[in-house]
């Protein structure tokens, strides 16, 4: 079992024999849309917020479980896939920013339609052990049925295969084996534009500063393939959008504070009683 | 400039039974799955003041999801052979509607129509056409032979042609497969005739695979409900508690 460690080569393990194509994937935990953009979900929370006379600055919609900020630090945690073409194969991962973490063994229920539109082969994206259930008649390409028996219907780790090029689908129920690591990337949000210097010495040690414009990480996933050579696999991260706009700067430049505030301050605005106009925004002792 | 020239010919010209037909799925209303701005502040608004909240559409209901596929043959009369690998078919209903089409032409003097030619309405030079030197000029001839749109010489230009194409609509609903871990509204249409066979995935509306993930329901297929159990309101002040239900505070 692979045990990848931070931007480390992996201990090298022998392959099983029935591998021939040696492959590995990569794939990003889906990010749900929620974690993206605020849905009126968020917007019924914020106006009952304000009905109940707290600030709507307090609500932190619990979407957004990649990142957390401490002492004003920004982590970002990113969880990936690596799908070997054989849970024996040996990989090396970097990452363009951040650390990897070591891998775990992953298996993860699946299920999925698996197409053959005129061709006799289906390539899943990681190995896949399940039922599969024809769920339309098997055609050939000239519109013909044919009868095609279930032990003619072979699963080899990922691929699946028909006796000939037919059209049909087959329903997949099953689970899908790979590992599953973490891509860790610390910031701190970019200082304001009254503080240049901190910018200019974004090399020193500790956390790099970074703003939502400039957050770009890649894995990159590297094997022996059955020749000896080395291949390799990309996977560009998506940043969710949650995280983005915590890394976004307000209009004045300076970075957006931290919306996890300690317990018990709360955000108080203070206007005019005579003319509603705002005097004052602060966040304060709640008690 | 229109410098129309007049239909000089229309070949329809019987067609091999192999060409088969088209498949295509009826597209999604624009704005299906998504919450607009217009709408936020509309929600906002009835919150606040107890209006009527926006209706929203998910394209998904209690049944699951209502869409249509769109059968176009070659042959009006070929016989095919049809069905769905999960959702019920309702029975299909045969009509010929009119498509206009703009059919660019790029110093090229041969185009085709998107969709089987049964009749040809009108097909015409709405607006200037240019030669390969750039200069206007009158609109070459203009035939049509089955779906093929010719011009009798390559130019620069948009021909406007308007036909009548046989249109059958195969009306489908797609319950959730409440057995699967993802992938609840995987459908797929076929259809096979002799010479042949099409395969076409049914598209779902954005956003109904993770609503049902997430068990955020859109009962009558207008207005997004939450379940209680989601996440409760804020805690109430010193002052003043408010506890929305969201079932029954936003219908």
């Amino acid at each position: 079992m692979p045990t990848a460690s931070a931007i480390t080569s992996i201990v090298k393990q022998p392959l099983s024999d029935a591998a021939v194509d040696i492959w590995a994937r990569l794939t990003q935990e889906p990010i749900p849309s929620s974690a993206d953009e605020a849905n009126i979900k968020d917007l019924h929370q914020m106006i009952a917020a304000a009905m109940a006379g707290e600030s709507a600055f307090e609500y932190v919609y619990d979407s957004c479980p990649y990142v957390v900020i401490i002492d004003g630090v920004v982590r970002i945690t990113l969880p990936f896939f690596v799908w070997p073409s054989d849970l024996g194969l040996a990989y090396d991962l970097t990452a363009s920013l951040g650390t990897i973490s070591p891998g775990v063994a992953y298996e993860e229920f699946r299920s999925f339609d698996a197409v053959f539109d005129h061709t006799d082969s289906y390539d899943y994206e990681a190995i896949f052990v399940g039922e599969l259930t024809p769920e339309m008649p098997f055609f050939r390409d000239d519109g013909t049925e044919i009868k095609v028996q279930p032990s003619e219907i072979v699963t080899t780790g990922s691929l699946v295969t028909l006796p000939e090029p037919l059209t049909t689908v087959l329903r997949a129920e099953g689970k899908a084996y790979g590992f599953r690591h973490e891509l860790v990337i610390e910031v701190v949000k970019a200082a304001p534009a009254a503080e240049p210097a901190a910018e200019e010495e974004g090399e020193a040690a500790g956390p790099a500063l970074y703003t939502a414009q400039d957050l770009e990480a890649a894995i990159t996933v590297a094997w022996l393939d059955e020749n000896g050579e080395t291949q390799s696999d990309i996977l560009d991260m998506k940043i969710p959008g949650c995280v983005l706009d915590l890394l976004e700067t307000c209009e004045d430049g300076t970075p957006k504070g931290d919306p996890r505030r300690p317990p018990g301050e709360l955000f108080y605005l203070y206007h005019s009683t005579c003319n509603g106009e705002v005097l004052l925004g602060r966040w304060e002792d709640g008690k | 400039m229109p410098t129309a020239s007049a239909i000089t010919a229309f070949v329809r010209r019987p067609r091999p039974v192999n060409r088969g037909l088209i498949l295509e799925q009826a597209p999604w209303p624009k704005g299906t799955g998504r919450v607009s701005r217009l709408q936020i502040i509309l929600a906002a608004a009835a919150r606040l003041f107890g209006l009527e909240p926006p209706e929203i559409d998910c394209g998904v209901d209690g049944d699951g999801l209502h869409t249509a596929v769109y059968v176009y043959p070659y042959d009006p009369d070929l016989a095919y052979g049809f069905g769905v690998t999960h959702g019920t078919l309702s029975r299909p209903i045969r009509a010929y509607v009119t498509q206009r089409e703009l059919v660019s032409f790029s110093l090229t003097s041969e185009e085709s129509v998107e969709y089987p030619l049964q009749e040809l309405v009108s097909v015409d030079w709405p607006d200037e056409v240019w030669s390969e030197e750039g200069a206007v000029i009158t609109g070459p001839a203009l035939s049509v032979d089955g779906e093929t749109v010719r011009s009798a010489a390559p130019i620069y230009g948009t021909a406007e042609v308007i036909y009548k194409t046989l249109r059958i609509t195969h009306g489908l609903q797609i319950p959730a497969r409440d057995d699967a871990v993802e992938n609840v509204y995987q459908s797929a249409f076929w259809a096979n005739w002799a010479g042949g066979v099409k395969l076409l995935p049914i598209k779902p509306p954005e956003g109904a695979e993770e609503d049902y993930a997430f068990r955020i329901e859109c009962t009558g297929g207008s207005i997004l409900q939450f379940p209680p159990e989601d996440d409760p309101p804020p805690a109430p002040s010193k002052d003043r508690t408010i506890t929305l239900d969201y079932c029954e505070d936003f219908k």
